[in-house]
């Protein structure tokens, strides 16, 4: 399967387009060209560290920051140029800015009040949307009164009151704790489906990218890494950058010995070769690969099989030197004779020292071979 | 290619700020510069002739000097009251706490003319005190007057900035850092000197630059009690009155000089960053005595500085109630009687003063709010250069002491040169309200800039995210929230309106005369009876207005 990192395929009923966007604060760049198209429906996660550019373009899509270059539509009309005040996009803030002197009820109501609706129709309105995010009776409460997470779901039914065109969400849940994060992601989720409405959700977290988003776009350094549903992005990561950041993943230096239709048999170049000089050949996934071509794998740690080292094929020989017990699986660190360390997890924890035999464990996704730097293609 | 329509927007906004900018340096530069102008001959013939006559006057370099040493003691002695006692009321639990630290920041409330006469019935030489005293066969002789008279209405008026800026920063100081301090060895008196010190230092030098700067400013008690002892606010008006109008514009422009570089020079000392801001944890507890006899020995205590504090007022009310020509040698009126409220109640020409102050005190807090709160919106919107002038413009009246804008709203405002934006104000109705609204600038705008830079941007923006356009937002987010501190600011600036004394006795006509002239004026004629009762008037108008202000700004 060729992961190549595809000019993005449109999907049915594209809603929002963001075509070339670039956008500079000073001589800084957050970002460079950035494409992509949101179906209809559609929950688009925006995932990427810290001083990505996620939250920028978050911005620029809300209209509170303008882009240097570029064009932004929706349904096909350009609203580049509109105010945040015209765009009709809902919006939940990090802290989710609720008004402190309007009551819970007010606050659902402001953005009706804004388009001048009549005032029955408004209360109906709130008690509709209360009631969507479980605060049915909240109406005369103060905001200083309710906890975080029923805050955060007022926040989301304000923003959705006025029957907005586009939802954006900027790191709606990182204002929680932990077990109530969890808990009202799930709400959130099930909202966000029942309403149906189009989604661009900025985050930092990878699980909350994952769970939310029907495709998740990795941004860095302002530039759009990849733009895949969770699953091929965390089993065909299209660069470098998106292996590392989505999930955890162990790197091993080769060579490419033979090219197949979908990828390559890979010889690993171990700085202390295993006894009796066996060569270790994995095959992997690739895009673009030669003969001969230096390259490093990417393996993630389930990937990985542990047995007894009594000459398994096309293992690499290590000893376990710690392990981190996580309840259904444990996290084990392998040294190679040659010090290469090694991530992988065991059902069983082993005990520190032991020797065991790595292997390729087969019915998992392959290893994606990624081209070395400086070996031809340019490296993200 | 950015967008257009917020372009244009910025553009709206840019030129708005830039009017308003050339307004409020119309309203407040602009008379400052014609007064240096005028003060070295301009537009005649550039001559630095009359500096050269101050300089070579000792009578002008002593009133410099004893306004300068009025001043720096005035900020010891203030000190000296207001820290012990915001310690007392913060850090200590006895009976009546509570009413004793409300009753502590009144002196405020008392404009300062009423003050000083208020001082000079009880402490006067025929005051209360020495009616009391002869009456209990005490030889009491004494002149409330001189350098020594000013100090004590000074100390009794300014120490209250002290007490509650000092309070305010021991509230705000974390528990966990006494814990702290102590976990790691260090004794109470180290804890002192390396803890509540440096974290009190903010407050103590903001506290000190306000008294500095209001004492140098101080014009009635100099007025009232200076005699021949001429600070720089007196020689002014005393220039102004003998009809030595180049004088009285260098001795304004020497004022405003040392007012800016004392300014510059306690700025520079300490930057004033709040190093208090970043805890917001809890108080330490207050220490609650053990014995029984040390509570009831502070309460007494409490209840004898709160009577101190209160005599002064009660001596007006007192006054205020001995009919005309009732009281003559008893330490005490005879008759207590509503004769001289009567008598004021009865007679339009002397209602007409209370009117006069109350209408251009409101006009002057209304406009000062408005033009406040434009300018500060304008000045955090636009940041940049226009931003930066318009905050300056907001501060720039604060330094500049009353008898300063005085003279130099009356020299502007008394020429008809529309061609040079000067037109006759002086005389008219206008000139009184607009001289409070320029003086009332950097209270409502500081406080403007402060309540608006404490709004979280992310509420504005969720206000446009639901379609609200900026003067929605205004109107249901922006002003909602700025509403405590804009009413506390308009409380504040009511106040020192309606008991103004020194830009008046500049600036005043027959026809717009206010309050304080009139008790000046009803004292000169033995009158002291309605004069107190026009102090009372003020004193209970003030004081509604302070409990405004008090709730509003605790918020």
């Amino acid at each position: 399967m060729g992961a190549e990192r595809r000019p993005e395929t449109a999907p049915p009923l594209v809603c929002l387009e963001v075509e070339a966007v670039s956008k500079s604060f000073g001589s800084h760049r957050v970002l460079e060209q950035v494409t992509l198209r949101v179906a209809r429906g559609e929950v688009f996660a925006l995932l990427g560290p810290s001083g990505s550019g996620k939250t920028t373009l978050l911005r620029v899509l809300a209209g509170f920051e303008n882009a240097d270059s570029g064009r932004l539509l929706l349904d096909g009309e350009d609203l580049t140029r509109t105010a945040p005040a015209k765009r009709g996009f809902g919006l939940v803030f990090q802290s989710y800015a609720l008004f402190p002197h309007l009551s819970v009820g007010d606050n659902v109501a402001f953005g009706l009040e804004a388009m001048r609706w009549e005032r029955g129709r408004v209360r109906e309105r709130v008690r509709e949307m209360l009631s969507l995010v479980d605060l049915d009776g909240f109406e005369r409460r103060r905001v200083s009164e309710i906890s975080g997470g029923q805050q955060q779901r007022v926040a989301l039914a304000r923003a959705l009151a006025p029957y907005p065109r586009l939802l954006l969400l900027d790191e709606p849940l990182s204002n929680l704790d932990p077990a109530l994060r969890e808990r009202t992601r799930a709400q959130l989720r099930a909202t966000l489906r029942r309403v149906g409405i189009t989604t661009v959700l900025v985050t930092h977290e990878q699980e909350e990218a994952f769970e939310l988003g029907d495709r998740v776009a990795v941004l860095h350094g302002g530039v759009l890494e990849q733009v895949a549903p969770p699953r091929e992005l965390y089993e065909s990561p299209a660069t470098r950058f998106v292996a590392g950041f989505v999930g955890r993943s162990n790197w091993l230096p080769g060579t490419v010995e033979q090219v197949l239709r979908d990828g390559a048999r890979v010889r690993l170049l171990l700085a202390a070769p295993d006894a009796g000089d066996r060569p270790v050949v994995w095959s992997a996934h690739g895009d673009g690969l030669q003969e001969g071509q230096r390259v490093e794998l990417m393996v993630r740690p389930e990937a990985l099989k542990l047995g007894d080292p009594s000459g398994l094929d096309q293992a690499l020989e290590g000893r376990v030197v710690s392990v981190r017990y996580g309840g259904a699986t444990s996290q084990v660190t392998i040294e190679t004779a040659g010090g290469e360390r090694l991530e992988a997890l065991a059902r069983a924890p082993l005990p520190v020292g032991r020797r065991v035999a790595v292997s390729l464990d087969l019915d998992a996704p392959a290893p994606r071979a990624f081209v070395a730097p400086g070996q031809g293609m340019p490296r993200r | 290619m950015s967008g257009t329509a917020p372009r244009s927007a910025r553009l709206v906004l840019r030129l708005a700020g830039l009017a308003v900018a050339c307004v409020l340096a119309w309203l407040v530069g602009y008379p400052l510069l014609v007064t240096l102008a005028e003060s070295l001959g301009l537009p005649r013939a550039f001559t630095g002739e009359h500096f050269a006559e101050f300089a070579r006057r000792p009578d002008e370099w002593q009133a410099l000097w004893r306004s300068l040493w009025i001043s720096a003691v005035s900020v010891a002695l203030a000190a000296l009251v207001g820290v012990p006692l915001a310690f007392l009321v913060e850090r200590s639990d006895f009976p009546g706490r509570r009413t004793l630290g409300a009753l502590l920041a009144l002196p405020v409330a008392l404009p300062p003319l009423i003050g000083v006469i208020a001082f000079l019935f009880l402490y006067g030489e025929s005051g209360v005190v020495a009616r009391l005293l002869r009456n209990a066969g005490v030889d009491a002789r004494w002149q409330l007057g001189g350098p020594a008279a000013i100090l004590l209405v000074h100390a009794y008026s300014m120490y209250v900035f002290f007490y509650v800026f000092v309070r305010t920063a021991l509230q705000r100081l974390d528990a966990s850092l006494y814990e702290a301090a102590a976990s790691l060895g260090a004794s109470g008196a180290r804890t002192w000197w390396r803890v509540t010190l440096p974290l009190l230092r903010p407050a103590l030098a903001g506290a000190s630059l306000l008294v500095f700067m209001t004492a140098l400013a101080s014009f009635s008690a100099p007025y009232i009690f200076g005699g021949s002892f001429r600070v720089m606010t007196t020689q002014i008006v005393a220039s102004k009155l003998n009809g030595d109008i180049a004088m009285a514009m260098v001795e304004t422009v020497m004022l405003g000089l040392v007012a800016l570089s004392g300014l510059a020079l306690l700025r520079r000392v300490d930057p004033g960053e709040s190093a208090t801001a970043g805890g917001r944890g809890v108080a330490p507890a207050r220490a609650r005595s053990k014995r029984w006899w040390l509570r009831a020995l502070l309460g007494a205590a409490t209840c004898a500085a709160a009577a101190l504090l209160l005599l002064p007022h009660a001596t007006l009310v007192l006054l205020s109630l001995a009919p005309p020509n009732t009281w003559t040698v008893e330490a005490l009126p005879p008759v207590l009687a509503l004769d001289n409220y009567r008598t004021l109640l009865a007679s339009p020409e002397r209602l007409r003063p209370v009117l006069n102050s109350l209408w251009m005190a409101t006009a002057a807090s209304l406009g000062a709010v408005a033009l406040g709160l434009v300018a500060a919106r304008l000045s955090l919107r636009l940041r940049g250069l226009v931003g930066r002038i318009l905050e300056w413009e907001l501060v720039l009246p604060w330094a500049i002491p009353g008898t300063v804008f005085a003279v130099a709203l009356a020299t502007t405002w008394s020429v008809d040169q529309p061609a040079m934006l000067r037109f006759v104000l002086v005389g008219t109705p206008l000139i009184l309200p607009l001289a409070y609204l320029v003086r009332s600038l950097p209270v409502t705008g500081r406080s403007a800039l402060a309540a608006l830079r404490q709004i979280d941007p992310a509420l504005e923006e969720a206000a446009a995210s639901l379609g609200a356009g900026p003067a929605r937002t205004l109107r249901r987010v922006v002003v909602p929230l700025m509403r405590p501190a804009l009413v506390a600011a308009a409380a504040l600036t009511f106040i020192t309106a309606l008991g103004d004394f020194v830009t008046s006795i500049v600036l005043y006509t027959f026809e717009t005369r206010p309050i304080a002239i009139e008790v000046l004026a009803s004292l000169r004629m033995q009158e002291t009876g309605v004069a107190a009762v026009y102090g009372v008037l003020l004193m209970v108008v003030s004081a509604g207005a302070f409990l405004v202000w008090g709730g509003r700004s605790s918020l």
